[in-house]
């Protein structure tokens, strides 16, 4: 490609890109050359690289909060749905105030692609007609800075994510003040999703993009116990689908997928953590209220029970129970005439189970931590589903 | 579940009321415990990351404690 030398080229450039110019604009200024020809990896490629760089010019800093490199895997075997999720993030001082967070993460998605599905009335099952193997590589970035002044804190973020059918960037802010000598903590944040689908029936691209508020409270309730509520409001509004999927209708022949173009969605989050000191235990009880304008309406109960069986080794054992309603066009077969068609389970009523348990062990020297995880994900759909989680972290 | 949603709107009525009358409740050298892995919200950042993102793949709902970053047409 030519070395860009003023904004008439960048323009020329965009227009020869077409639609995907921005992309190619962003591998020819931010890529290192050896990276530029493997374009479909370039950005993550990129990312890779400049993350290594940062990490040997920041090291030296002296560490004045919580700084580390850590590196975890997850492993999820859901039916006809295998991903491996290894990530890598350092979080690092640059001064007294200031902090930055990088993070890398790569899915590597195994799916067994439907050509059409059917939701049936009566066994409630999902029906394929076809069944072929295919793969994706989501790559995620995400850069994240904090500066605190006296009372208040500052968080900015940027993410930004792609993989073959949708590209998403959001840029975030939040800001957070602690009040009653450091007893209180509120945070009210935003964020803007700029996200870009390509599903596999869709003849050209389509834009989504969401408004995310939030608000939540933090509160010392006692020596031993924290508590926190939080409120999400989120609207979405362009093409909320995924371009992905067919329906089979009910008098034959079948239909692409029609959903609403705007999606409004408010939840409300109540969390509660106990230290019980005569066992050095603790116990998190999670609640969480959720409502949208597409009529789907849940409620989510969780807890978490921590147990200290040494003094550097803790054993994390965790239900979760979620129930949700079915979105107001959701219907198990549809007959073509109406103005929304989906067969995704998300918009179907449904309630789930998660059961987990977690060993963590710290080392003192070097200052190391290990995690691994099991859970057990259960969906009354039918969809089941295994998730492992090894991670290293290196406190500096 | 009833019982637990109203345990968990007495936890936050109180959790509001505690904060309205400005209240002091534990002073520096007092958070020992609260300041342990295990009684922080999310000790784990990227864990939470990556339990949100495969969650909101499976089922309906999003949101409560926070914004989440982007990526994938989950909903």
């Amino acid at each position: 490609m030519a070395v860009i030398k003023s904004n008439g080229l960048v323009k020329k450039l965009k227009r020869r890109c077409g639609e995907s110019g921005n992309r190619r604009l962003f591998i020819l200024f931010f890529t290192p050359s050896p990276f530029r020809r493997f374009t479909d990896s370039a950005i993550f490629a990129s990312g890779v690289f400049y993350f290594a760089v940062l990490l040997f010019m920041i090291l030296p800093f002296n560490a004045m909060a919580e700084e580390y490199v850590s590196t975890d895997i997850n492993y999820y075997k859901f039916d006809g749905l295998t991903v491996i999720k290894p990530m890598i993030t350092l979080n690092k001082d640059l001064s007294l105030n200031t902090s930055i967070l990088l993070r890398a993460t790569l899915d590597n998605v195994e799916t067994q692609t439907t050509t059409v599905d059917a939701v049936s009335g009566a066994t409630k099952t999902t029906t394929t007609t076809s069944n072929t193997k295919d793969e994706d590589n989501r790559k995620n970035l995400t850069f994240g800075i904090t500066h605190a002044i006296s009372l208040y804190k500052i968080d900015a973020g940027y993410d930004y994510s792609r993989e073959k059918d949708y590209t998403s960037q959001t840029p975030s802010i939040q800001l957070s003040r602690d009040f009653f000598e450091r007893n209180t903590t509120l945070a009210i944040g935003y964020s803007h999703n700029f996200d870009n689908v390509l599903g596999k029936y869709m003849s050209k691209a389509q834009d989504k993009d969401s408004n995310n508020y939030s608000i939540s409270l933090t509160q010392f309730i006692s020596p031993i116990t924290v508590a926190q509520i939080g409120y999400t409001y989120s609207h979405a509004t362009g093409y909320l689908g995924t371009g992905n999927r067919k329906i089979a209708l009910s008098g034959g022949g079948e239909s692409y997928e029609y959903l609403p173009d705007s999606r409004k969605r408010d939840a409300i989050g109540v969390r509660l953590a106990q230290y019980i000191t005569p066992i050095n235990s603790a116990v998190h009880l999670i609640y969480r209220w959720y409502r949208d304008d597409w009529w789907i309406k849940s409620n989510t109960y969780g807890i978490q029970y921590y147990q200290y069986v040494g003094e550097n080794t803790y054993v994390r054992l965790e239900y979760r129970y979620y129930a949700q309603d079915k979105a107001y066009f959701y219907k198990d077969s549809y007959a073509g005439s109406e103005q929304f068609i989906t067969s995704s389970n998300l918009y179907s009523e449904l309630h789930s189970h998660l059961y987990g348990v977690k060993l963590v062990h710290y080392l003192k020297s070097p200052n190391i931590s290990t995690e691994v995880k099991y859970e057990r994900y259960r969906q009354s759909t039918g969809l089941d589903g295994d998730i492992f989680m090894f991670g290293v972290k290196y406190h500096f | 579940m009833k019982l637990f949603r109203l345990l968990m709107l007495i936890i936050a009525a109180a959790l509001v009321a505690a904060t309205l009358v400005g209240c002091a409740a534990t002073s520096p050298w007092q958070r020992e415990h609260l300041s342990k892995p295990v009684m922080q919200f999310d000790h784990n950042r990227e864990e939470a990351a990556a339990r949100e993102h495969m969650l909101n793949t499976l089922e309906g709902s999003a949101g409560g404690f926070g914004i989440g970053g982007g990526g994938c047409g989950c909903n």
